[in-house]
């Protein structure tokens, strides 16, 4: 506990100001949140039969009963370094309001999504995937959006003609994926566009020396190789890369 | 556009995928309906062997241990991708 206690200011503050009362909307999520994970973790592990030894290998955040944002138990000031992914990300929406934002990882981000298309009428579509089933089954019902379903299909049938997106919201996960490609998801970013991928320092792992030997040092590389965008790694919390479209 | 989930769409993609992982890793596709995530696991442990805990950062040891890294966790999710997938167009 003495060690965590070096990621927190001393005394709180709270000069952040939102008409949107999002800790409260935070504080009702978290209610929520407890009990959809075990109801996800209970249907994948008693109904489908995953193989629980996944979990010790970091195969938790897969099946999202871990690392939801906001998090459960979110430090009650906006000051609290747990809040700093999060207002950042809202903050860039609220600089630039995104009208049509691709969601990767479906409902691991529907605390985020939601507010989104509260506040600024975003167009929210989910990619097909077992994200998108498991918000379908047992989250929808508590943090209900308006959504469309997009196929990876769909998005290689169309080649960056009509489905591209000014934000694209996605895990480091959803990065690592020799066959789908950093690449594969910034082509379908529009101009000015923005693409935020959480959780980019893999629980710090990318910052230790030998853990260059890592999928998401390798898909930061591939970002860094194109010409048509700014990245910006933010080492915050468990890390957020922002990638701007130019 | 879709309103909901696909599975048939998702497991057509992700059953591609986990035949992809398996055909790098030399199984014969004869073999992919007896091949169990145990069975993958320990090939790609046994073939990309680096050492653990080393202090200095050797090229070759760092390959070895991207490349390990890499199949595993792809493996790892595109074998329970598949099986989510599957339960959902049986029973969805």
């Amino acid at each position: 506990m003495a060690n965590e206690k070096r990621y927190e200011p001393q005394m709180a503050f709270d000069y952040t100001k939102w008409e949107y009362d999002w800790r409260t909307f935070a504080e009702t999520s978290t209610k929520f949140d407890g009990p959809e994970s075990v109801a996800i973790s209970d249907y994948l592990f008693n109904t489908i039969g995953v193989d629980k030894r996944n979990i010790a290998t970091g195969g938790a955040s897969d099946y999202e009963f871990v690392i939801h944002y906001p998090r459960p138990n979110l430090a009650g000031s906006y000051g609290e370094s747990q809040w700093m992914p999060i207002l950042l990300i809202q903050m860039l929406m609220d600089i630039a309001p995104k009208k049509r934002v691709l969601a990767l990882s479906g409902g691991l981000d529907r605390f985020r999504l939601k507010p989104f298309q509260d506040i600024y009428g975003s167009q929210i579509y989910l990619l097909n995937n077992k994200k998108a089933a498991m918000y379908e089954k047992f989250q929808y019902q508590n943090t209900p959006i308006e959504y469309d379903v997009v196929t990876f299909q769909q998005l290689e049938d169309d080649n960056c003609n009509d489905l591209v997106f000014d934000m694209i919201i996605g895990w480091s996960q959803d990065m690592e994926n020799p066959f789908i490609p950093v690449d594969f998801y910034l082509d379908r970013l529009e101009k000015n566009g923005i693409m935020i991928i959480q959780n980019t320092s893999d629980s710090v792992f990318l910052y230790q020396n030998d853990t260059q030997a890592s999928p998401v040092w390798e898909y930061h590389q591939d970002i860094k190789a194109r010409n048509d965008c700014h990245m910006y790694h933010i080492p915050l919390f468990y890390g957020v890369t922002i990638v701007v479209k130019k | 556009m879709i309103k909901k989930y696909d599975p048939k769409a998702d497991l057509s993609i992700k059953s591609q995928n986990l035949a992809s992982l398996l055909y790098i890793l030399g199984i014969d596709r004869s073999n992919f309906s007896t091949t169990t995530i145990d069975d993958v696991i320990n090939l790609i442990r046994n073939r990309y062997i680096y050492k653990h805990d080393i202090t200095l950062n050797i090229a070759s040891q760092e390959y070895i241990k991207k490349q390990s890294i890499i199949l595993n966790r792809n493996f790892r999710r595109a074998w329970f991708d598949v099986q989510v997938a599957a339960h959902e167009v049986a029973n969805g």
